[in-house]
């Protein structure tokens, strides 16, 4: 008797604990529903993300499967042997279902904690989704580009397209596919918007939705801004050397930590306990991190044509060779002499007499204002406080898309992309 | 006879139960990026000047690494068998045992690594930290179930982080050249010095145990089923993937964060 008593004491005792946190988080939720995104600096925004307790969160998270495309006879340096076959990941539905395809941003690949984030978003709210690595990340340059050589927005689109083809001839085999649509952040939105471009001229997926998140206007302008951020005009007396510096301090603690496997701008996310360096320190941070994407890419891609621009033409690198000098030449390399030096060079040799401002319209969204303007299935998610872009550009993107862009006062760059508003607007507009 | 079925049929159960994709293989003759003779009119070739430039000042990367050529084979031998047997091994293991039997399986390793945290504790002068292992080895042992549930961590007694490496470097013996040893990776002369005293100490530990048990025959296969499960208790709880970092540079800023974060963690005693 007494003991059936103290049991039933407890229970109650659960009951109330149950019901107080339940309250306790259901008013959490409202909380985040309808709060604003807590940092207030872009460039922290940028840098650290969502903070962890603001995440949005999945209910039953499903396994993702990966994949792998194998191109018969490629030429591939002895060197990348690693990333020979092309890897993507997909998380397909049991049921009959629409398609979706994510691109991910600038040197990412395509299980980076952003991809992995939206890649559970988007099968929450039902599609089969299938993820792919940003055309500048070096397992595609390596195994599944044409020419090689990325930043180039068209022919990177064409190697998108191509590799989305491939993946659809091979899932209609197996599952139950109703459309196509497709997404993607930063580069991996403005390829989205060349995509359905594309796509309406060749007409292989018919996309229903596109949905752009936190795209650039202009690949060239946004570099360039990034490139300015590591100039003498924007450090003063500090060097570059002494911001890396700190920047490895605190990422190599970070390192042993967390769960970070790849540089891609989540990879600075631990850097927060570091909130007491100026503006000017975190613009250089972003902008070193940029650099190493743009150093990672250009190596890759050097050694893959055999161009002679940071590697000589007559070395052939093999496993064993010290890649340190490489890796320090190719970190000086601003983007704007890339462009110079490297792409347009090698894009006039493939299409010769294109001009280098026909180069950098052709990476540019105004380049086909007319067709976003009009074409009423794309949309665009973003911040007005984005750093890649400027006021003009922010109007340019609201002028072009009208109400089918919807912009958050804060999270800089892709830096809310986990937050509970953002995350559940961008399921939303892929209704 | 049944049972070697039996178990024919599990193992085949399992591996459907884990998720893959086929490859898919392509033929396409504009794919196959041929040489074209482009040459950039610019070259950015690494020669003395252009190292030392202001921009390229990168030199807080180099880690005194004599034996590199031979390193970075071994690296890339690391990543080969990591793709190829380590990690499918290791998605076998997770998909047969649920989560609960793996954390007692890290625990009961945990537990049997109180006795180096000990013996390290107590040759470095750490009286804290030789407390704080002779707790949680005792409390574990037995509330614990031998070590399977990690009951002292409950009660707040974290567990110690230490090992033969960690003494040699509060000691203050150097790290000497960089290594990558085969199967572990990345270390030092002095840090695999410290891993051959970690095996040493841990076979005499474990025959101890066997003659504790009572276990005298087939102590070698028993030994390397052992060292398999810890293998894998090990790799399960490294989040690290071989050129996940998207980067061709990786095996020096893997050499850099390495020794960093071994310099600290000697600081961290």
């Amino acid at each position: 008797m007494l003991k059936k008593g103290h049991h039933i004491d407890k229970f109650n005792f659960a009951t109330f604990l149950a019901m107080l946190f339940f309250t306790l988080f259901s008013s959490l939720n409202a909380f985040a529903e309808t709060s604003e995104f807590p940092i207030a600096d872009p460039y922290k925004a940028t840098i650290f993300g969502t903070p962890p307790d603001l995440v949005h969160t999945f209910a039953n998270p499903i396994d993702t499967k990966p994949c792998e495309i194998s191109i018969e006879d490629r030429r591939i340096p002895e060197i990348f042997w690693y990333s020979e076959d092309f890897y993507y990941t997909t998380a397909m539905q049991k049921e009959e279902a629409p398609l979706l395809f994510i691109i991910a941003g600038t040197g990412s690949e395509h299980d980076s904690t952003k991809m992995k984030f939206l890649t559970q978003l988007f099968y929450e709210s039902g599609f089969h989704v299938v993820a792919i690595s940003s055309p500048t990340h070096m397992n595609f340059v390596v195994s599944a580009s044409r020419y090689g050589a990325p930043g180039y927005a068209p022919n990177d689109v064409e190697d998108l397209y191509r590799v989305m083809k491939w993946i659809k001839a091979d899932l209609e085999e197996d599952y139950k596919i109703s459309g196509y649509n497709v997404t993607g952040y930063s580069l991996g939105a403005m390829h989205s918007a060349f995509l359905a471009k594309l796509d309406e001229e060749r007409g292989d997926f018919s996309f229903d939705k596109v949905l752009m998140m936190n795209p650039p206007v202009s690949l060239y302008t946004s570099a360039q801004r990034f490139d300015s951020w590591l100039s003498p005009s924007n450090l003063g007396d500090k060097k570059p050397r002494e911001v890396i510096d700190n920047l490895i301090q605190s990422f190599s603690e970070m390192y042993l930590h967390t769960d970070v496997t790849d540089f891609d701008d989540n990879f600075l996310y631990g850097l927060s306990q570091h909130d007491s360096i100026s503006d000017m320190d975190l613009r250089a941070i972003i902008a070193a991190s940029f650099r190493l994407s743009s150093a990672n890419m250009l190596f890759a891609s050097d050694v893959c044509i055999n161009a002679g621009y940071i590697v000589p033409v007559s070395k052939t690198l093999a496993i064993g060779d010290n890649l340190l000098p490489y890796t320090k030449v190719a970190a000086a390399i601003k983007f704007e002499d890339y462009i110079d030096e490297y792409l347009l060079p090698y894009q006039q040799f493939i299409t010769p007499g294109i001009t280098k401002e026909e180069l950098i319209r052709r990476c540019s969204l105004e380049s086909i204002e007319e067709y976003l303007a009009k074409s009423d299935k794309i949309f665009v998610l973003g911040n007005s406080d984005d750093i890649i872009l400027d006021e003009e550009e922010v109007t340019f993107l609201r002028k072009t898309f009208g109400n089918r862009a919807v912009f958050f006062s804060r999270g800089g760059h892709c830096g809310n992309i986990m937050f509970g508003p953002y995350a559940l607007k961008a399921q939303e507009m892929l209704k | 006879m049944i049972n070697s079925q039996f178990k024919y049929l599990l193992l085949f159960l399992v591996l459907l139960l884990i998720p893959s994709c086929a490859t898919i293989k392509k033929e396409d003759p504009d794919m196959t990026l041929p040489p074209t003779g482009f040459m950039t009119p610019v070259s950015h070739a690494p020669s003395p000047t252009n190292i030392m430039r202001k921009q390229a000042d990168l030199e807080f990367l180099d880690v005194y690494d004599p034996w590199g050529p031979m390193n970075r084979h071994v690296y890339s031998f690391n990543a080969e068998f990591d793709r190829a047997v380590y990690l499918p091994t290791l998605n076998l293991y997770t998909t047969v045992l649920p989560k609960p039997v793996r954390k007692g399986v890290s625990n009961a390793v945990n537990n049997l690594n109180e006795l180096n945290s000990i013996i390290n504790s107590t040759l470095q002068g750490r009286g804290e930290k030789l407390l704080r292992s002779c707790y949680r080895l005792i409390i574990n042992s037995t509330v614990g179930i031998l070590g399977i549930m990690d009951v002292a961590e409950d009660w707040g007694i974290k567990r110690v982080v230490t090992s033969t490496a960690d003494t040699l470097g509060v000691w203050g013996i150097s790290p000497g050249p960089y290594v990558v040893l085969p199967m572990f990776g990345p270390s030092s002369v002095r840090d695999a010095a410290g891993l051959a005293g970690d095996s040493a100490l841990l076979w005499a530990e474990m025959n101890f145990v066997y003659d504790v048990l009572g276990v005298k025959d087939g102590r070698t296969l028993i030994g390397a089923g052992e060292a398999t499960i810890r293998g894998l208790n090990l790799r399960e709880k490294q989040p690290f993937r071989y050129y996940q970092t998207g980067s061709p540079f990786e095996y020096d800023l893997v050499r850099f964060l390495y020794s960093t974060k071994r310099e600290l963690d000697i600081e961290k005693q």
